[in-house]
């Protein structure tokens, strides 16, 4: 629960950024100063102070950590259950598509898809949702195959309730702790590849990133330690908040881990 | 049911992996075709080129052709071994591609044993020590491990061991002045393997605790001890067997993204291999690179995963009844 309450922090500081922060593209004459106490965190090749950029990096890192893995558990989530409860056709192709999205690493279509038609925040939040979307499927059709033998199922069937009733009301119910597991660890990993993105300089040039942060910083290792360690700390905690929230969460409910989530 | 001998199993499983790495090219080829840009421009220079220049290029890539046609013609040729022609390197692909593999093949083959290594004992230490110190210290590293943002690790790396220490190189394969062997290869290979093994190690730590802590409740174990065994015969002879199965899983399951999955740390420590051709082809716009490169990504995925079904069978034979 660390990883949570950490998490908070990150958001509670990412908004006051918003409201205090000096501007985060704003250059100045003071190049490469080590920490101060003007610049806390120093300031970059371009005299850009780097606490303001890093506040403002977690602005860009907490979207593409949160939107695509919500998006992910919402239609995973869906096609999941229906795939699981019903069967036939859907379940079929669920697990070609599964089988599909495994080929070809996530990291490597976004790579491609980032390069071809410029790494837009949105672009890349499309790519991951699109990518983690059939492994939360998985997870919740195998859960609801385990469970819509249940007796409990059969109880509420005899009680007249309908199909749509049993989805809704007992089985999302049971499958949610998986979901929310599931998408901790995507949060994580959605962080690393816009990071990653970034790094490699295909990422979105009109928000701040961390991950671009390090790349700029890889050219003056020798000169400016700041530039790289503390956005790279930033980086670090945030991933590890959130595979923090995500042990944490499967310990509480009880859930199979990381390595069944992974992928 | 009769249960499906091992051939007819294998080559079911081959025939599905054939399937799907031909679903995988059509997606690459109708990515590559709906991306902006047009590759004949591209190869004419500039924008504004002869009209028909640009229709001799698009006659000779055969661009001119309907998808389907390029996309079988490709396959055709590929299962030749033929993986086309690469303009702007001005050499066939499968050069291209060959010229890396080795550098990536070390890199990884290298990062791989020792992730397997150092996860598998630490995971069965950290099970055999389940609730201690050692444990909790081998889960904080194993976390970290997987929380780190590999090219800042890389950086991290790189300005400890080569800005300040001087102990080991920053980048590249061999030194500039081409005077070392085999010595000066490992002296550069040493801090990207390290990076890329890190994460891998991290999931395997975890996976082998977990098996192996299951592993060690079960009655052959206490049977193994009752007999008189001594502790560490119990651990590796009696359940770690029992233990690998999911080891196998995650090993296999990155053994086809580490060739392209490198992609990160090759760009850190400007190390030849596939996924820095990678990124520079996605860059170049190198189109047949970049499909070959794909199609060979999913190629060792496929053949990965038929690998683990092959060893899974090995490692436990009452597979093989269901």
């Amino acid at each position: 629960m660390v990883g949570g309450l950490f998490l908070l922090a990150m958001v509670g500081a990412t908004v006051l950024a918003a409201l205090a922060a000096g501007d985060p593209f704003q250059p100045s004459e003071t190049i490469l100063r080590s920490p101060s106490r003007l610049h806390p965190l120093g300031t970059d090749e371009l005299g850009r102070d780097i606490l303001s950029r890093i506040l403002s990096g977690a602005a860009t890192t907490l979207k593409i950590a949160i939107v695509p893995p919500a998006v992910a558990a919402a239609v995973g989530t869906l096609v999941g259950l229906l795939a699981g409860y019903y069967g036939g056709l859907l379940d079929e192709v669920l697990l070609k598509l599964m089988e599909f999205t495994l080929v070809v690493p996530r990291f490597l279509i976004a790579l491609v898809a980032a390069a071809f038609f410029g790494g837009h925040l949105w672009l890349v939040g499309l790519v991951l949702a699109a990518t983690f979307w059939p492994s939360t499927a998985r997870l919740v059709r195998a859960e609801t195959i385990s469970l819509r033998e249940r007796e409990f199922v059969a109880a509420s069937r005899s009680l007249g309730a309908s199909d749509g009733w049993i989805l809704s009301r007992h089985l999302l119910l049971l499958v949610a702790p998986v979901v929310a597991v599931n998408s901790s660890f995507q949060a994580g990993q959605a962080a690393l590849i816009e990071a990653g993105l970034a790094f490699l300089g295909v990422g979105d040039r009109n928000v701040v990133s961390w991950g671009a942060m390090l790349a700029d910083a890889q050219s003056y290792l020798q000169v400016g330690w700041w530039t790289s360690v503390f956005p790279g700390i930033a980086l670090a905690s945030m991933v590890l908040a959130l595979n923090l929230l995500g042990d944490g969460l499967a310990d509480t409910w009880n859930v199979r881990g990381r390595e069944a989530a992974r992928g | 049911m009769r249960p499906d001998s091992f051939a007819v199993f294998l080559l079911r499983r081959l025939v599905s992996g054939l399937v799907l790495l031909a679903m995988v090219t059509a997606a690459t080829f109708v990515l590559i075709t709906a991306t902006p840009g047009d590759t004949a421009q591209v190869l004419a220079g500039q924008a504004g080129a002869d009209p028909a220049y640009l229709a001799l290029i698009r006659r000779r890539l055969q661009l001119d052709r309907p998808l389907p046609y390029q996309i079988a013609a490709y396959l055709r040729q590929s299962a030749q071994g033929d993986l086309g022609f690469s303009v702007i390197q001005g050499r066939p692909v499968r050069d291209a591609i060959g010229g890396r593999l080795l550098a990536s093949l070390l890199l990884a083959g290298t990062a791989f044993f020792l992730a397997a290594l150092l996860g598998v004992t630490l995971g069965v230490i950290a099970a055999h020590r389940r609730g201690g110190v050692v444990d909790a210290a081998i889960s904080v590293i194993s976390l970290l491990a997987y929380s780190l943002p590999v090219f800042w690790l890389g950086q991290l790396l790189i300005a400890l061991f080569a800005v300040r220490l001087h102990w080991l190189p920053a980048g590249g394969m061999r030194s500039a002045d081409g005077s070392g062997g085999f010595g000066d290869v490992v002296h550069h290979l040493a801090l990207p393997a390290v990076t890329l093994s890190l994460l891998l190690m991290a999931l395997i730590v975890r996976v082998t605790r977990t098996a192996m802590s299951e592993a060690l409740v079960e009655d052959y174990v206490s049977a193994a001890r009752a007999k008189g065994a001594s502790e560490p015969r119990v651990l590796i002879r009696h359940a770690l067997p029992n233990a690998l199965r999911p080891v196998v899983t995650v090993l296999t399951g990155y053994l086809g993204l580490i060739l392209t999955g490198a992609v990160l740390v090759e760009t850190v420590f400007v190390w030849p291999g596939l996924g820095r051709l990678l990124y520079d082809s996605v860059l170049a716009r190198d189109t047949p690179v970049l499909a070959g490169l794909l199609l060979l990504s999913a190629t060792l995925v496929v053949a990965a995963n038929i690998l683990a079904d092959v060893l899974y069978r090995a490692l436990d034979p009452r597979t093989a009844l269901r």
